[in-house]
């Protein structure tokens, strides 16, 4: 029996599902609505810091392996799967936005 | 002598999943999803390009993006702490401990984010 | 019966004269103690004495009356007529092949509840041991999935299976977890093989509509849901075991 490397993905998504769960509410009010609505950005001071910053690449990585993992699965259960490496290119995105986010949080840092 | 079964097989086609509330619930769950990689890949834009980032902010599109985004993402911590205690064998009461937690630990991450927003 | 009248719709279909099945509508009379079984009966008797379902013990144990009723995969037995009387469908239990009316072919769901090799597993207690005695903790593990009847509801309601007729699914799953979670048993490697395949445990999505119809509250989703955990757990055991094999391995080439 061919055991599945599903498990690397899941935990990843299971990461993601739980991080997002407690923090995207609450970053997406305080990030991206609330300068439109008048609020003033003064989380950069924290996000400056690099606590800050570890978060925001762990939210951004996490929150994309989640998302993506659940669209690979949609893309099943729509019966959208076009070909074989549409798995591997999906994922190799999420893998993509993980290498950006942690050089856009700390080679750009200062 | 050859068989006489014929057995007719009923094909599921891409969509199965709007014929009954609780498969048309379970999509709407999956779907939060691509608010969540719209929301990574824009946080990721606010790393890597903030000037661009902050022009979209008021976009308004993007404020649309961004107020569904915050309903999908509500709907996800909703659906996800419903979904944690299957993951766990453990007694009834305990599970309920677990949920209670992680709502008191949401809500206490959001009052530190919008403290940290204000003040 | 009694006095009042409805109208069932029921699927029906002949392997050796129709290409496809087709509804028909039955008049029935019925009451307030009418169940969907007993409705079938009368047709059987009274309207179509070709009409072919499968039933035994009309008392929600053994597992065999499964029909789609109106979309919802249920017992007969356990439905009650006085609630449908805006109207009845009764389809054969969705995704698996038909064989005739309402009897479907269940072969592939017997093979998966095989594949999770349902029974106690390398415990060599012999009778003079005495019983095998289990605290009530340990009953309350595995408890709530061993009350499963074998009915095939669940994957009637799963459209993971619908969609990949190799899925192993949430009964046999279930069932398997409930001897992994056994304290008697040391099987638990041999069936997570199975279940840690790409059919295995991780074709499910936790749709969870497979625990919202099982008539015994077994909740099989919540049985996936763990043996994923208990997957993910043997995988990077596996993994470690594998790198301490290499090590192992190059030692003894080296020496």
């Amino acid at each position: 029996m061919k055991r599945t490397n599903e498990p690397v993905f899941w935990g990843l998504f299971g990461a993601g599902g739980m991080f997002t769960a407690i923090c995207a509410p609450a970053l997406i009010l305080v990030l991206l609505l609330l300068p439109t609505f008048g609020g003033t950005a003064a989380l950069g001071a924290f996000f400056g810091t690099t606590w800050g910053r570890l978060f925001l690449w762990l939210f951004i990585s996490l929150s994309a392996w989640c998302g993506l993992h659940r669209i690979v699965h949609c893309l099943h259960d729509l019966k959208l799967e076009c070909c074989k490496g549409a798995h591997t290119l999906i994922y190799l995105i999420a893998l993509l936005v993980t290498v950006l986010a942690l050089y856009g949080a700390f080679a750009t840092c200062g | 002598m050859a068989t006489r079964r014929k057995p007719y097989i009923r094909e599921v086609d891409g969509c199965w999943w709007l014929r009954r509330p609780f498969y048309r619930f379970y999509m709407l769950r999956e779907s939060t999803s691509l608010f969540a990689v719209w929301v990574s890949l824009y946080l990721l834009l606010g790393l890597l390009c903030p000037s661009t980032f902050l022009k979209l902010l008021n976009n308004p599109i993007v404020v649309l993006l961004n107020l569904v985004a915050l309903a999908a993402a509500v709907l996800h911590t909703w659906t996800w702490f419903g979904l944690v205690p299957k993951a766990l064998n453990l007694p009834e009461a305990c599970l309920g401990k677990i949920v209670k937690g992680l709502w008191w630990t949401t809500a206490a991450v959001s009052v530190i984010f919008l403290l940290l927003a204000i003040f | 019966m009694a006095d009042r009248t409805m109208t069932v719709t029921v699927s029906r279909y002949d392997p050796e004269r129709d290409s496809a099945p087709y509804l028909q509508p039955y008049q029935v009379p019925w009451s307030e103690k009418t169940v969907l079984l007993d409705t079938l009966q009368y047709i059987k008797d009274n309207l179509a004495t070709d009409l072919s379902f499968r039933s035994s013990c009309r008392m929600t144990i053994c597992g065999s009356c499964g029909v789609m009723v109106n979309g919802e995969p249920r017992l007969a037995c356990k439905t009650i007529m006085g609630n449908y009387q805006q109207g009845m469908v009764v389809e054969p239990l969705a995704f698996f092949p038909v064989e005739r009316d309402l009897v479907v072919d269940l072969s592939h769901f017997m093979e998966c509840i095989e594949a999770m090799k349902p029974f106690i597993i390398g415990n060599n207690r012999v009778p003079s041991d005495g019983p095998n005695r289990q605290t009530p903790e340990q009953i309350a593990k595995y408890h709530k999935f061993a009350m499963c009847i074998n009915c095939g509801l669940c994957y009637a309601a799963c459209p993971q299976f619908g969609l990949n007729p190799a899925f192993l699914g949430p009964g046999a799953t279930a069932l398997g977890h409930r001897y992994n979670l056994d304290s008697r048993d040391c099987g638990s490697t041999q069936r997570l093989a199975t279940m840690n395949t790409q059919d295995g445990v991780w074709a499910c999505t936790f749709v969870g509509y497979c625990s919202e119809v099982c008539p015994k509250h077994v909740d099989p989703a919540a049985a996936v849901q763990q043996c994923k955990a208990a997957g993910a757990l043997d995988f990077v055991a596996s993994v470690l075991h594998c790198q301490k094999k290499c090590k192992e391995g190059s030692h003894g080439h080296a020496s």
